[in-house]
């Protein structure tokens, strides 16, 4: 896989556990449904493909994970993927902080949320608190800055899908 | 010439006593000079009477207060028992004990310093973050929390100074 193919498998991993986390299913059809949005034809015949094939476990983790393995190898479009889910949002947001920040005149972190990223007052405290979560440090220094925010963002997909609606995409 | 320390505590002594007058009004001179730098009524009469001696100032709290702080810096009173008189230089002890406590730190996030290593109660945990973020500026998304910038912000709110000097006297 390209550089540029991991990110958005990888991405896609983390959705696709993401959209089946805590919840439970009966089929494994609805499982794929849930976990990469896919049409009910589409699964069936995705886990007719799988059972012909080999014998998985009947978990959430098992079929996941198989479809993710055929993905990998090539079994349908990772652009094709990522579409279903929305489209790559962590790069979206980039674009559009990198168009923001060029209308930043300097200020604080609360200056930069609010101004670039287009955080409600409400939400202030809160975003702030979990992003600070995020961040680890040997010693008492901690990277506040673009790099960390975004890669906040990846980690949590709630948040990216919240960012994402922040700025309308 | 002044030193770097004796800059630096002048500069302190000089928003300590701003911050004591701060939102009071006083009726006579020698008051402002009492609560702002915590002398006794004889003193301030003293600096007072030596002040008119010399020269006409306004009577505002500011006027009293630069008057005062000049004369300090041209060695009229020693600058570190002026700074003794407010409790001490509170900026170099929080730095030192916090600088002694990181030695034994071993990483995690900024909330495990703020409550391990600086010993701030969970309630005012956020409060105290917000202010200092609010303190830190950047031309662009580019802060560092860091013990230096940190020990700034203190310096620069003496209210949090003092928190932090008692939580860390409590110890």
């Amino acid at each position: 896989m390209t550089v540029s193919n991991q990110e958005l498998f990888k991405y896609i991993e983390k959705r696709a556990k993401y959209n089946v986390k805590d919840k439970t299913f009966f089929r494994n059809t609805d499982i794929l449904k849930e976990a990469f949005l896919i049409s009910d034809d589409k699964a069936y015949e995705i886990l007719k493909d799988i059972m012909s094939r080999k014998s998985i476990k009947n978990t959430k983790e098992a079929v996941v994970d198989e479809y993710l393995n055929m993905l990998g190898t090539g079994y349908d479009s990772l652009k094709e993927q990522v579409e279903l889910f929305g489209g790559h949002k962590l790069a979206a947001i980039k674009k559009e902080a990198e168009f923001k920040f060029r209308k930043f005149n300097g200020g604080t972190i609360i200056d930069v949320f609010k101004e670039v990223y287009n955080v409600e007052d409400k939400d202030m405290p809160f975003i702030i608190m979990r992003y600070m979560e995020s961040l680890t440090a040997e010693e008492f220094a901690f990277k506040v800055n673009v790099n960390t925010f975004h890669k906040f963002l990846e980690e949590n997909l709630d948040e990216l899908d919240k960012q994402s609606k922040r700025y309308g995409l | 010439m002044l030193t770097a320390t004796e800059d630096r505590l002048l500069k302190y002594i000089e928003g300590r006593a701003r911050e004591n007058v701060k939102g009071k009004a006083f009726y006579k001179m020698t008051n402002i000079l009492e609560y702002a730098f915590w002398m006794p009524e004889e003193k301030a009469y003293e600096v007072l009477k030596n002040i008119m001696a010399r020269k006409n100032i306004g009577n505002s709290k500011n006027d009293i207060i630069n008057e005062y702080i000049d004369m300090l810096k041209k060695g009229y009173g020693s600058i570190q028992e002026q700074v003794d008189v407010f409790g001490g230089d509170k900026v170099s002890s929080v730095r030192d004990t916090a600088e002694r406590r990181l030695e034994k730190y071993e990483g995690g996030t900024f909330f495990d310093v703020l409550r391990d290593i600086y010993k701030i109660p969970d309630e005012n945990i956020i409060e105290l973050t917000e202010k200092y973020l609010e303190f830190l500026n950047s031309p662009s998304f580019i802060f560092r929390l860091e013990k230096e910038t940190f020990h700034k912000f203190l310096e620069s709110d003496l209210g949090e100074l003092d928190k932090q000097f008692d939580r860390f006297v409590n110890l």
